[in-house]
């Protein structure tokens, strides 16, 4: 009976692991603080963020807004609280292979050196190759960090997942999924300098507001 | 009813599995979500909070069109397992061997690591350790022995890498059109795969499902080599008899899911809502269908082939020749089975299962070699027996015409 004992505990123990892990991985999808609306010279109108993305993300709390400046650029943002993995959606999958194929993707620090590092990437349409976007994707934790590596369930994004999991149930911490884009076409903007400007602009302001927001 | 009895009263001294199956059970499921209002009053209950069940019923056994949705069944069959291998574990507890809990603890380290990465495959992995662990620590060595057979099916449950998934449905959804435009041409119809779509006489079918996972037929080809591997399991059958059943019943269910896509194409003129319906048939009807029929043709065909109709007269040599490549892959398996694990031990066994394939083939090259090579003795023998006769015939009109 003394080893049914020891056996009971080991599995109510990690039970007991796997309820709070579970009651954590819940709080972390709780803090979705909204952005201004007048970011500079952009001006924000909300969108609603379709059922059907929302259905595959797992429901989570999710905000959309287009930034436009008085040139009639647009940036679109999206921000949606991380809480079990199936929020963490990585463009490179969701978008890179769908209609856009991924070309470049780079990462470096938004706001210059010593603040958190996003990644930059740019998607050709399959169909029409003149047409492109430029988003930034990047993780922005409550303590101000950032992560920008992909928590999907492949095996190579286990490392990224387990830091991801220890954090979330060992400390508490809670996360907002950031991806900016702008869409542009190559005989407009044709190094996609211009939209990049934007995209960053818009991002790098996004990211003190996070920033601020320090518990 | 006696034996009904002896199961309860063994069931009723090894009392520990209730309070263990019940805690492990929990160990699955772990209901959060249940208690949610009490957590977390006024909010709205969030999604994928549960345990593995959840992760899995989410990701895979809640789609029937998945490869892996069969997976659901498998404790079903593990159970039926245990219940056929208990006089041997019953037999193992005399001397239970050596206990250890080191296999248990390491199944509850990596649950709880599944719990913080939410990763379903490795839970499944922990969750079947655990089981393992639990055995070898209450029951010891022996017992777990005798129950390898129940524990080597619960691996079945461990979803394999979603590219492996992908691959084999990309690769099943063309071949299943092809072969249902081949087919439908046979009849005299003007069909052409061109997927993911098919077309028969102006008609293209696309919606439903054609050429992806719903209707490539892998579901209905796993959950019928699962049912069958059971089924063979269950029945002790040596090991290259099952594979080859196993085998035939996969194929078996590919070409009717090929039927399956020839009706709801045919269908479709008619009907669109009668051919959605076909094309959205259960996969695990298909594979029921697919598991019978091969099961069926397996023990019935012998016996035609016994009797002595034409049919049987046709079928004896074809199930001669089955029945000699499902004996030579026993022999073959069996024996380089024991080499294998004086050699490498579990790598052996291994290398040994994924070159079968190879193996049957080339027995099955042996064995019509063989069987050509009697036809040929027979018929000399036919012809040294007639050549004799005709010879004796001969020399008694001979010695006939002398008197």
């Amino acid at each position: 009976m003394k080893g049914l004992g020891v056996m009971m505990a080991g599995l109510a123990a990690t039970a007991v692991v796997g309820s709070l892990a579970s009651y954590r991985f819940t709080q972390a999808g709780e803090w979705l603080p909204r952005p201004q609306t007048t970011l500079g010279s952009w001006e924000a109108t909300e969108e609603s963020v379709p059922p059907e993305i929302l259905g595959l993300l797992g429901n989570p709390q999710a905000l959309a807004f287009n930034y436009g400046n008085p040139l009639g650029d647009m940036v679109q943002v999206s921000m949606v609280a991380a809480g079990p993995f199936e929020n963490y959606h990585d463009p490179t999958v969701c978008v890179g292979e769908g209609a856009f194929r991924l070309t470049a993707s780079r990462t470096f620090p938004l706001d210059g050196p010593g603040s958190g590092n996003v990644r930059a990437m740019v998607f050709k349409h399959r169909a029409n190759s003149h047409y492109r976007i430029v988003m930034y994707y990047w993780q922005q934790n409550r303590d101000g960090t950032t992560d920008y590596e992909p928590r999907m369930g492949n095996y190579r994004d286990m490392a990224a997942r387990f830091e991801t999991g220890w954090s979330v149930v060992a400390r508490g911490r809670q996360t907002v999924i950031m991806r900016n884009f702008m869409a542009y076409t190559d005989e407009n903007d044709p190094e996609g300098v211009h939209a990049q400007r934007c995209v960053h602009e818009v991002s790098r302001e996004i990211y003190r507001m996070l920033k601020e927001q320090k518990p | 009813m006696n034996e009904a009895k002896a199961l309860g009263a063994l069931l009723f001294r090894e009392r520990r599995w209730a309070a263990l199956g019940l805690i492990y059970l929990f160990a699955w499921w772990l209901p959060i979500s249940l208690f949610w209002p009490w957590l977390h009053p006024g909010t709205r209950k969030p999604e994928g909070i549960d345990g593995p069940v959840s992760w899995l019923w989410k990701n895979y056994w809640g789609n029937t069109a998945s490869l892996i949705s069969f997976e659901i069944l498998i404790p079903v069959g593990v159970a039926l397992l245990v219940l056929r291998y208990r006089l041997e574990a019953q037999a193992a507890l005399a001397r239970p061997g050596k206990k250890t809990p080191l296999v248990l603890i390491a199944g509850c380290l990596a649950l709880i690591v599944s719990h913080l990465i939410h990763l379903p495959s490795l839970a499944t992995v922990a969750l079947i350790t655990i089981a393992v662990g639990g055995v070898l620590f209450l029951w010891g060595t022996r017992v777990l022995r005798a129950l390898r057979v129940p524990f080597l099916y619960f691996l079945l449950m461990i979803p394999p890498p979603e590219s492996v998934a992908g691959i084999a449905s990309k690769l099943l959804g063309p071949l299943t059109l092809q072969l249902a435009a081949l087919s439908l041409k046979l009849v005299g119809k003007r069909a052409l795969a061109q997927p993911p779509q098919l077309l028969l006489d102006g008609i293209v079918m696309e919606a439903g499902g054609i050429g992806t996972e719903a209707s490539s037929g892998a579901s209905a080809l796993t959950a019928t080599a699962a049912l069958i591997l059971l089924w063979a399991l269950m029945r002790r059958w040596p090991l290259g008899r099952t594979l080859m059943v196993v085998v035939v019943g996969a194929l078996l269910a590919l070409l009717l899911n090929v039927l399956r896509v020839d009706i709801a194409l045919l269908l479709m003129g008619r009907s669109r809502g009668l051919s959605g319906l076909v094309l959205q048939f259960n996969s695990y009807a298909l594979a029921l269908g697919a598991a019978a029929l091969t099961l069926f043709l397996d023990t019935r065909l012998s016996r035609v082939a016994r009797g002595t109709s034409w049919a049987g007269k046709l079928l004896a040599p074809l199930l001669i020749n089955w029945r000699a490549s499902e004996r030579q892959a026993d022999r073959i398996l069996g024996s380089s089975e024991k080499v294998a694990r004086g050699a490498a031990g579990g790598i052996g066994r291994v290398l040994q299962v994924v070159t079968w394939p190879f193996v049957f083939v080339l027995n099955l090259v042996i064995n019509g070699l063989g069987a050509l090579f009697k036809l040929n003795v027979n018929l000399n023998k036919k012809l040294d027996q007639s050549w004799q006769s005709a010879d004796r015939a001969r020399r008694k009109k001979k010695e006939q015409k002398r008197r």
